[in-house]
């Protein structure tokens, strides 16, 4: 720019909050003509809160957002829209079985004079800006036959064709193998030339290195600062984002046993996990990190038997075990506390005590039918153990807070008397002491000789909790730390793909 | 988020009465206890036993039908097929009794053909993830197709010793009980048990509700698919011996309206249509509704094609109600 532009759009001051959270605390952030401006932040620091409140899809409890020099209030996805405020989500906005012209001038498609749409100038209008994007696909091709890749250039040329001068991606490159980044980073340049902004949030340090004019850091709802790409490095990044003080609390590693539970040899998923070997004990809990997508919750998955290798060996308690379902894994003694605890944990409309029973009801079997009393004294026991607050085990689970609920769903488990029990992002969404609450009882497992495959985003937890710790990265797990002096860098460093491995993959 | 406490009042007042009613039990009997009042005060013929006996009577066929589809849909399922199988089974048992093989073999054809019928449901249900309404949409053409082509569209009519012994389970009575209620009763009281103490009724809540969490607690949820649509279908096999002995004869198309009948009648109890919710005492109110509705517009010299508009009201009432207790949670 030849003289000091003014900015395309601030944000000032904006703070929001959720039942039990403060998403974002006061943040500023800026956009000038014509950059790339990268969010970075741990998972939860904020940053999908932040481009939900620009596209229009929250509205900040406090803070004004200024675009193009107006002040705008009660931004909607429509009139953020009209504002040239394009988002492109990880999940696609198109319509799969319209062909990518008909897409891209979808509610604009131009007209002839019977009032019919014009076919052939549309098909025009949408090769013109494919061409200005240096995008090499036919118009008429429908995008459901497309890659993710060719999918989002249809929606980057969506977003062109709407005139946006703001483009937003969140995490765009989460599907891509590096052409297909290669790609989309030649898109973004263009866009760029054409004096559009875009806002860039990824996990993926290298890329924003590549990509970006600028970075702002956000850390547990806060802004931390924003940098010219210049100033900053990998390392200094990486230690901006993570940046806090964690409490030490003292896991006692003396339950951890040599008795092998699980191993698993070159396991892979075509596609999703490549090539993953690792081990976990009696009495361990063994840590998985890695960013979303890394394949974390693939693995767990695939161990519970819910997903099916593409290639590889799993050993149970010392035996190879070949044809894995569900059924079969949580009679052989495996356990799975699924991530979407609402969808994939619990039958919402069902009470407490049958969804703790809904795994074991073959114990309360007598003759044909079940011991309902029997049942009931059963899952009264668990609610009473874990400190389920509910007003009685025939309550709805659906009206549990977050940690109640998970708690349930850990009490399935105890009950099934799983001896691995893999629990993916156990304390998400829920509250400080329901958390502290759930670590006690993982602990408490591990002293009674079960073992806990633990998948985690929150790296304050990866840390103290584990025994060990594997780090995932693209589906494939980069390294294996053990406990002592692992610090949440470290752990950030390889699940980002930082410096010290970035000849990785 | 927004707010929308400015919705119109017309919605509130829903709401609010769709909060207040336990529609699933006390909705249903509301209805049904102001309409034997208000019948019974036009028509004294409406409290009279026989009446009453003519009543239940009526729905024991149409409520064999619809207990085994409370199972299909609590677990999530729908099966239009079941008047098409009803009147197939119906007209190959027919046949089985003319020619003298004997009530043994008319049994086992109407019964085991109905569950084979539903078996060929389940496997396709069970193993494509299209809806089971487009499944047994086509289904239930085809079978009434099959049906048509193998009577020749002839009903079959009761001749020969057996078929007269057969007649008993449609006209005859135990213990002064119609022998058509005594079944329906029997086969609410299996449904009941099955759904309220068996680990197969608890596997039904659990796929209705979520069955990505009740695949991930280790149900089978093929096998569970496929068991429910065969137990249907069973049942359905029986409910057509039963209207074929008080017919004294099979028709080819004798079991039309009976698959839309079922449905309304359990989801105007308060089963849900996209399950995981509902019991054996919601089917049953809801089908003596359908029963005591008929039965009183009869009475009071109501034109037939009037009972239509009166009946479809209803449904729409009862599933609007129930979005609303839903959208109050």
């Amino acid at each position: 720019m030849a003289e000091q532009a003014t900015q395309i759009l601030e944000m000032n001051q904006i703070s929001k909050g959720f039942p039990g959270v403060r998403a974002l605390d006061a943040v500023d952030f800026d956009l000038r003509p014509g950059e790339i401006h990268a969010i970075v932040g741990e998972n939860g620091a904020g940053k999908s809160t932040l481009i939900k409140i620009l596209s229009g899809a929250y509205l900040p409890d406090r803070g004004e957002i200024i675009v193009r020099g107006r002040t705008v209030s009660n931004l909607t996805p429509h009139s953020a829209q009209r504002l040239g405020i394009a988002t492109i989500y990880q999940e696609r906005n198109l319509v799969p079985l319209m062909t990518a012209g008909e897409n891209i001038l979808l509610n604009h498609e131009p007209r002839n004079g019977w009032g019919l749409v014009d076919t052939r100038r549309l098909y025009r209008e949408a090769q013109e800006i494919l061409t200005s994007l240096e995008i090499d696909l036919d118009p008429h091709v429908v995008v459901s036959t497309l890659g993710a890749a060719r999918q989002q250039a249809v929606e980057l040329a969506k977003a062109l064709f709407l005139k946006a001068n703001i483009v937003v991606m969140d995490e765009p490159t989460a599907a891509f193998d590096q052409s297909e980044i290669k790609n989309l980073f030649t898109m973004a340049r263009r866009l760029r030339e054409q004096g559009t902004s875009v806002v860039y949030i990824s996990h993926h340090l290298e890329e924003v290195f590549q990509i970006a004019d600028r970075v702002t850091v956000l850390r547990d709802g806060r802004r931390i600062g924003t940098y010219d790409i210049g100033e900053v490095t990998e390392k200094s990044l990486v230690s901006l984002m993570v940046g806090r003080e964690i409490a030490n609390v003292l896991v006692d590693t003396s339950s951890v046993t040599p008795d092998e539970v699980l191993r698993i040899e070159h396991l892979s998923v075509q596609g999703l996990l490549f090539d993953i070997t690792l081990s976990v004990h009696r009495g361990e809990i063994l840590g998985v990190a890695g960013m979303v997508g890394s394949g974390r919750t693939e693995l767990a998955r695939l161990l519970f038997g819910a997903l099916q290798p593409s290639g590889g060996r799993i050993f149970f308690k010392g035996r190879e075990v070949r044809s894995q379902t569900p059924t079969r894994s949580i009679r052989r003694g495996i356990g799975l506390v699924p991530e979407e605890r609402k969808i994939d944990g619990l039958v919402l409309g069902m009470d407490v005590g049958k969804n703790i029973t809904l795994a074991a009801l073959r114990r309360f079997r007598s003759a044909l039918l079940l011991d309902l009393g029997k049942e009931k004294r059963s899952a009264l026991e668990y609610v009473q153990r874990l400190g389920i607050r509910a007003t009685s085990a025939s309550q709805q689970v659906q009206y549990l807070s977050g940690g109640n609920q998970q708690k349930v769903v850990m009490a399935k488990w105890l009950l099934a008397d799983a001896d691995l029990l893999i629990v993916d992002e156990p304390t998400k969404g829920v509250d400080v002491a329901a958390k502290a609450e759930i670590h006690h009882l993982m602990l408490d497992l591990c002293e009674r000789g079960k073992a806990i495959l633990m998948i985690s985003s929150d790296l304050p937890e990866i840390i103290t909790m584990s025994h060990r710790i594997a780090v995932m990265r693209r589906g494939h797990l980069v390294t294996e730390l053990p406990r002592e002096g692992v610090t949440q860098e470290m752990v950030l460093a390889f699940a980002i793909g930082g410096e010290g491995n970035g000849n990785q993959k | 988020m927004e707010t929308r406490n400015s919705t119109g009042t017309k919605r509130g007042v829903l709401r609010w009465v769709g909060s207040r009613i336990d529609w699933q039990s006390q909705g249903v009997l509301a209805v049904l206890i102001v309409l034997i009042v208000v019948t019974s005060l036009s028509s004294p013929v409406f409290l009279t036993t026989i009446n009453l006996v003519n009543v239940l009577r009526q729905i024991s066929i149409l409520g064999m039908v619809a207990s085994g589809m409370t199972v299909v849909m609590i677990s999530g399922g729908i099966d239009l097929s079941v008047g098409s199988v009803l009147s197939f089974v119906g007209c190959v048992a027919a046949q089985a009794l003319v020619h003298n093989w004997g009530i043994p073999v008319a049994l086992l054809v109407g019964i085991g053909g109905g569950a084979a019928l539903g078996f060929f449901n389940g496997i396709i249900i069970a193993n494509t993830r299209a809806h089971p309404f487009i499944i047994t949409l086509g289904t239930m053409t085809l079978i009434q197709g099959v049906a048509l082509v193998v009577t020749g569209s002839y009903p079959t009519m009761a001749e020969g010793a057996a078929f007269d012994q057969f007649l008993w389970l449609g006209s005859g009575s135990f213990l002064w009980i119609p022998v058509p209620i005594i079944i329906f009763f029997l086969v609410m009281a299996l449904c009941r048990t099955l759904l309220k103490r068996t680990r197969f009724g608890r596997h039904c809540y659990a796929v209705g509700g979520s069955e990505a969490t009740a695949y991930l607690s280790g149900i089978n949820i093929r096998r569970h698919k496929v068991t429910i649509y065969t137990f249907l279908g069973a049942l359905t096999g029986l409910a057509s011996l039963v209207l074929t002995a008080r017919l004294a004869s099979a028709l080819p198309t004798m079991g039309s309206g009976y698959e839309l009948q079922s449905i309304a009648a359990i989801v105007i109890g308060g089963v849900a249509l996209m399950g995981g919710r509902g019991n054996m005492w919601a089917a049953f109110t809801g089908v003596l509704l359908l029963g005591v509705i008929s039965n009183s517009l009869s009475l009071l010299n109501v034109n037939a094609f009037y009972q239509y508009i009166v009946l479809g009201s209803i449904i729409v009432f009862a599933v609007v109600l129930q979005e609303y207790r839903k959208s109050t949670r």
